[in-house]
């Protein structure tokens, strides 16, 4: 059947249904979940909600491993999902994140003695791990997403979740101060993806991703075809926080409960990434990212400009940040300028180049880069979440850096494994984070962005400051009482620790010998997205 | 082709290694026994690898013929013509560069000049299909040549770099030449540590730990320089030694005297090096030339058959060799660089008589003896580049045997004969007696040890360095006394002793040289000179001796303790290498019969396949006859005898004969006398003069420049600083954005959407 008539688009085999297997799981979890909740009771130790949170975790990975990452990226579903390899590697990197996150704040309601509970403080109860699990469903949805429908009404669950886990801790005003900034931008960011979704249509007659990477758009349409592929691009950089639509990513990292920061600042980025890849490859392809400049379209040079302030504005903002929360945010702009290097290296195929083979291994590099890099940044900062969620409790917030002087001395295993994970986000050598950069600054110079890569390289030695200071400041640091660093492990809370030692473990595993299934998986990620 | 003993090659390096980690981390929570077991144990089971590897490579050259390279040759078909032949020669080598297992060597000089083309490859070459098609093609035919690669054992570790055509391997290669330093590394090494454990012995077990730590790892240093299988191993083995040289001088880091000292080795050394760096960027260079596009490597095989006896890049190759050399006046203590080896003498004694007499500063006559037939060719500017080598080894062979009469300082004394002897070595390499330097090598490498470990057991018995306050030890300690007169006349050229055989090795091929064909008039002079220090060493031989043991003890003073004899640990160490000092001579014991072959002696032959200039007197010089030799050798033998006789007797008539009373004489001295004295005692004031010329200029100006201009304000306050402050800049002025007014916040991105939109719209629409 001719896969553009309208008929076409709405059949569909019940076989297809297996591939929302792993989008549904999050889904089915998350309520179940909230019932749990309710037989818990009120002030009840919370942690068989981060078990059962888990164990959905546990069984999407299992499920995405094994049903998208065969496929092949043909449409299903009527042409609305793209199940792939890619999609897989992708929903790894975001179900760290959830499980994770989950685990470390598995003990957040009960209180250090196990007696009372603070309701106002306390978050860890069924609505935080219901919005974490509905959230984690939209971003799964995000990264198989075949059609800008499908995908617009992915990335608004998972906002419209992640908004309201901003605002979770809803006695204290800055959380709430940053739930409601965070939904006015992220409304405004909506109506650009909108509305250059909706231009799309108007100059392709398409919404499906395939479909769009295979037509001809008439050159009367080009205009419009082009400004709604900006638009799309502007509501997509401002997800991912590139400058200069980074500006509400400090007040809700900082407003948010570390718990929900960490989940955000892994899963909406990595979903984030992950759909913006999809959407610039048929946008690409059908010439809507603009005529050829320099035998590239002129999207990608915008998204050269982007990268090059990015690295620049998120490393500047970082440097002198004191509260973690805040410097985590920057760090994370930061991280989203390397990603966008990989973006333009990315990019750089749909132009006219002479030299269109090696765009086209760039472009793989790029992807695969991507992939990589997402699963090492979803480590890195779960750990370095995971031990700021291990040490808050009650009244002993984490606001300053200098309440994790002398965690070295007090509690040495999170210590090292923050530092660990500081240091892959730095790009060491031995972790992941370290290979994650080389193969997406491969990429940029296999594109011939050579420049940008020298000015990101440059950047992430800046970085090294910031990071290394944490590193200082818990090792080199005398404890100071009554803060977060002075004291000492708690035996009674395995479930965060659980989370510390798995985000170490695997950030040096990923980084010393990733496991072959690994690099095939984000290789076959790469291949798909990339033909 | 050795299949099991090729693995003894890493294990003879790791050992040591080990050893040295093992005490370097764990060393100090340690006991000293436990030390020092470790600590000895590495360089005895390293000697006894060693050792197997000898007697496995006597086994090969005994048993069948196995060879892991072989040579060929294309040349002409016997019924063709050869008016084409160089082209078609031409032809088959530009064919073969695709193959990167061959390298392809023209016929440079000789009868066979252009006649044909030798190619080097794996065993299988001979009867390669490939290749005899190829020559076919050329009308060529493939034949056999001698074979260019002495039997040897290889190891492998895989590449280590290659770039474009350039590759280095990892590789160690153990052939006569190298395993005769092995065996001295390991064996004089073993003997070394096993006399520290006495003499350290009253350091604190940290100390203890480091001082070990750093030996043994002196020892995996000097293997690899000696079994690294080209000069980029070498070199890394090069720098190893330099930097255990540096710890151990320095060893005594809170006395800033001996940390300056330290640091004074370095630097001279640094500077040694850097034309050990550009001597090989000039070989290569070199190569590349010669090779024409092949695989560049720096191999000693391949650059001794390629460029030795080259003349295409005659130029590259002479400074490529005259800068090696210029590394190994600094590693080995020559002149100009000679002056830090004096110095060195603020380590321990035995670090004095592992590193700064035994081994390391040997190392550069290893290196030239390695690559001989490089610098047997090499010229610079009509200048043999070997001529340039005998002559600085000639005159700081006298001139540091001269100044090692004016020391009182029983270190300073071994320092300066240290520094002559080396020059001893160079003469002889530099007279292309590559086995008469070696053999001069291994002879000293035991008697200057006895001789240090003699005064080290001296000043660990008397507290003091200064023979002045010594005398009269020769009753106290009877076994130190008897052992380092022994070494004290090897080192004196004393008739039958291994010192007197292999100075007059190295003598007789400086007077063949002379008498060669066309020599220089200079070489008659080496030879005066090469004898003038031979009477010089017995005379400072005789002092040392006299000063430290005849007469009475001057030490002490009112109360003082009298010396005690060496210990057990220090005893056996100087009692082993008494006898193979006495023992060394039968590996030279000269051809004196007639029937003999020149060139017959034991090291020398020994040497011969692998060192091409180590023994074959009458190749080089043909003017020589086999008759005119031996009358040459046993005038030679008796002339020298002579001159060390005579300086024996001098020395007993001014320091042994005297009333013990008058031993200090030498301060009272007036007059000419005593201006001669000072001259000599300061060594002819050369480290007066470097410092007045280089080292303090060089402070003022250059350092003050580079340091506080460049460094300070250029580097430290203009990039450090300056990235810092403007990253900080930055960072401030980012957070002036942040206002937390959402307002603000979406004009941001109002304005950041505009721009976007603007200039796709600009360049695109």
């Amino acid at each position: 059947m001719d896969p553009l008539s309208p008929l076409s688009s709405l059949s569909y085999d019940v076989g297809d249904f297996l591939y929302v297997i792993p989008i549904a799981i999050p889904a089915l979890f998350g309520m179940i979940v909230l019932i749990l909740d309710i037989y818990l009771g009120r002030g009840s130790n919370k942690t068989p909600l981060a078990l059962t949170s888990g164990l959905g975790c546990l069984l999407t990975a299992v499920a995405a491993w094994a049903l998208w990452a065969p496929a092949t990226g043909a449409p299903v579903m009527a042409g609305t999902l793209a199940p792939s390899a890619f999609g897989a590697v992708a929903a790894l990197a975001i179900l760290i994140g959830t499980t994770l996150i989950g685990f470390s704040v598995a003990h957040h309601s009960q209180s250090a003695d196990g007696v009372g509970v603070d309701l106002g403080r306390s978050i860890a109860h069924g609505e935080l791990y219901g919005l974490l699990l509905f959230a984690t469903s939209g971003m799964l949805a995000m990264t198989i997403a075949n059609d800008m429908v499908t995908f617009f009404v992915a990335i608004e669950t998972l906002s419209i979740a992640v908004y309201a886990l901003t605002g979770v801790e809803r006695r204290r005003a800055r959380s709430a101060e940053g739930a409601m900034k965070y939904f006015v931008l992220g409304a405004f960011s909506a109506a650009f993806l909108l509305y250059g979704m909706s231009l799309l249509y108007g100059a392709t007659g398409t919404m499906r991703l395939d479909v769009l990477a295979e037509t001809a758009i008439k050159p009367s349409d080009l205009p419009m075809a082009t400004v709604g592929g900006t638009l799309i691009l502007i509501g997509l950089l401002f997800k991912v926080g590139a400058v200069p639509f980074h500006a509400w990513v400090p007040d809700a990292y900082e407003g948010a409960p570390s718990a929900v920061t960490g989940f955000m600042s892994i899963g909406v980025k990595v979903a984030a990434f992950a759909g913006m890849f999809r959407i610039v490859e048929g946008l690409g392809a059908c010439g809507a990212l603009g005529a050829d400049l320099a035998g590239s379209p002129v999207g990608s040079w915008v998204l050269w400009f982007v990268a090059a302030l990015t690295v620049i504005g998120g490393n500047a903002g970082a440097l002198t940040q004191r509260n973690p929360r805040r410097l985590m945010a920057y760090s994370g702009i930061a991280h989203t300028g390397y990603l966008l290097v990989a973006l333009v290296a990315f990019t750089r195929q749909f132009g006219h180049s002479s030299d269109a083979l090696n765009m086209t291994y760039a472009a793989h590099d790029a992807a695969a880069g991507l992939l990589f890099y997402l699963l090492a940044y979803a480590l890195a900062n779960a750990g370095v979440f995971a031990v700021i969620n291990h040490l808050e409790r009650r009244g002993e917030d984490v606001d300053s850096l200098d309440d994790l002087a002398g965690l070295a001395h007090t509690q040495p295993r999170s210590a090292l494994v923050m530092a660990v994970c500081l240091l892959s986000l730095a790009g060491i050598p031995g972790t992941a984070g370290f290979l994650g950069k080389l193969w997406v600054f491969r990429a940029g110079v296999a594109s011939g962005d050579v420049g940008l890569v020298v000015l990101a390289l440059m950047a992430s030695a800046i970085s090294l400051y910031y990071y290394l200071r944490i590193v200082v400041i818990m090792y080199m640091r005398e404890p100071q009482a009554g803060t977060a660093g002075a004291s000492s492990e708690d035996p009674q809370r395995w479930c965060s620790r659980l989370a510390i030692l798995v985000a170490g473990v695997l950030t040096i595993w990923l980084g010393v010998y990733p496991p072959n299934a690994i690099l095939k998986l984000v290789v076959d990620g790469a291949q798909a997205l990339v033909h | 082709m050795f299949p099991k003993e090729t693995a003894l090659l890493p294990a003879i390096i790791l050992i040591p290694l080990l050893g040295a980690l093992f005490n370097g981390l764990f060393g100090k929570r340690l006991g000293k026994g436990i030390v020092s077991t470790v600590a000895v144990a590495a360089p005895l089971i390293a000697f006894f690898f060693a050792a197997a590897l000898f007697f496995g490579l006597h086994a090969a050259d005994h048993g069948p013929l196995l060879s892991q390279t072989s040579v060929v040759v294309l040349k002409a078909k016997k019924d063709t013509a050869g008016s084409s032949l160089p082209g078609r020669l031409n032809k088959a080598r530009r064919e073969l560069g695709k193959r990167d297992d061959l390298f392809k060597i023209p016929e440079i000089e000789g009868k066979d000049r252009n006649q044909v083309l030798r190619l080097v490859g794996p065993a299988s070459l001979a009867g390669d299909e490939a290749l005899k098609t190829l020559a076919h093609r050329h009308n060529l035919v493939v034949a056999p040549a001698a074979s260019a690669a002495p039997r040897s054992y290889r190891y492998n570790l895989g590449t280590w770099i290659h770039v474009g055509n350039f590759k280095v391997d990892f590789e160690f290669v153990v052939d006569r030449l190298s395993i005769i330093l092995m065996l001295v590394i390991t064996g004089v090494g073993f003997l070394i540590h096993l006399y520290s454990t006495d003499y350290m012995g009253a350091e604190p077990r940290g100390t203890y730990a480091r001082y070990f730590s750093y030996l043994n790892l002196f020892i995996a240093s000097m293997l690899v320089l000696v079994m690294g299988g080209n000069l980029l191993i070498l070199f890394i083995g090069w720098e190893g030694v330099g930097m255990c040289s540096y710890l151990l001088i320095g060893f005594d880091y809170e006395d800033a005297k001996k940390a300056a000292c330290g640091t004074k080795a370095f630097v001279v050394n640094r500077i040694g090096d850097m034309g050990v760096v550009l001597g090989m960027f000039c070989l290569l260079a070199a190569l590349a030339e010669t090779t024409a596009g092949g695989t560049l490597s720096l191999n000693f095989q391949t650059l001794n058959l390629a460029l030795g006896g080259s003349t295409l890049n005659a130029g590259l190759i002479g400074a490529g060799c005259l800068l090696l050399f210029f590394g190994c006046t600094g590693k080995s203590a020559q002149i100009p660089l000679h002056l830090w080896l004096p110095d060195a003498m603020a380590g321990p004694t035995p670090v004095s008589a592992l590193i700064h007499a035994a081994t390391m500063v040997t190392a550069g006559i290893y290196l030239i003896a390695r690559m001989s037939p490089i610098f047997a060719g090499a010229e610079v500017i009509g200048v043999p580049v070997l001529g340039i080598v005998a002559l600085i080894g000639g005159l700081t062979a006298f001139f540091a045997g001269a100044a090692a009469i004016g020391q009182d300082d029983i270190k300073k004394v071994l320092a300066y004969s240290t520094v002559s002897q080396l020059g001893y070595m160079f003469l002889g390499v530099g007279a292309l007696a590559m086995g008469a330097a070696v053999f001069h090598l291994v002879a000293h490498a035991f008697f200057k040890a006895v001789l240090f470990l003699g005064a080290g057991a001296v000043i660990h018995a008397t507290h003091t360095q200064s023979m002045r306050r010594m005398g009269g030890l020769k009753n106290y300690m009877p076994t130190t006394y008897w052992t380092m007169a022994i070494g004290a006349l090897a080192l004196a050229g004393f008739p039958l002793l291994s010192g007197f055989f292999s100075k007059d090795m190295i003598l007789l091929a400086t007077l063949l040289r002379a008498k060669a064909a066309g020599a220089h008039w200079i070489w008659y002079v080496l030879y005066l000179l090469g004898l003038g220090t031979g009477f010089l060493t017995a005379v400072y031989s005789t002092r040392l001796i006299g000063m430290t043991f005849w007469g009475d003890y001057r030490g002490g003073g009112p109360g003082g303790r009298h010396p005690h004899a060496a210990p057990s640990a220090m005893a056996l160490p100087l009692f082993v290498l008494g006898v193979l000092t006495i023992g060394a001579a039968l590996l030279g014991l000269p051809a004196l019969a007639a029937w003999m072959e020149p060139g017959a002696e034991i090291l020398p032959h020994y040497l011969a396949p692998v060192v091409a200039q180590a023994s074959d007197y009458l190749v080089n010089y043909p003017a020589v006859s086999s008759e005119l030799y031996h009358r040459y050798e046993i005038g030679g033998l008796l002339v020298g005898a002579m001159a060390s006789l005579f300086g024996v007797a001098v020395g007993w008539k001014i320091w042994g004969s005297r009333a013990p009373s008058q031993v200090g004489w030498e301060s009272q001295v007036s007059g000419q006398l005593a201006s001669i004295r000072q001259v000599l005692a300061n060594a002819w004031y050369y480290d007066e003069w470097v410092n007045k010329r280089f080292v303090q200029p060089a402070v003022l100006y250059l350092s003050a420049l580079l340091w506080e201009h460049v460094d300070d304000n250029a580097i430290d306050r203009g990039l450090v600083d300056g990235t810092g402050r403007v990253a900080v800049q930055l960072s401030l002025f980012t957070r002036v954005f942040q206002t937390g007014h959402v307002a603000r916040y979406a004009a941001y991105f109002v304005v950041g959407a505009v721009v976007i939109l603007a200039s796709v719209h600009l360049y695109s629409i």
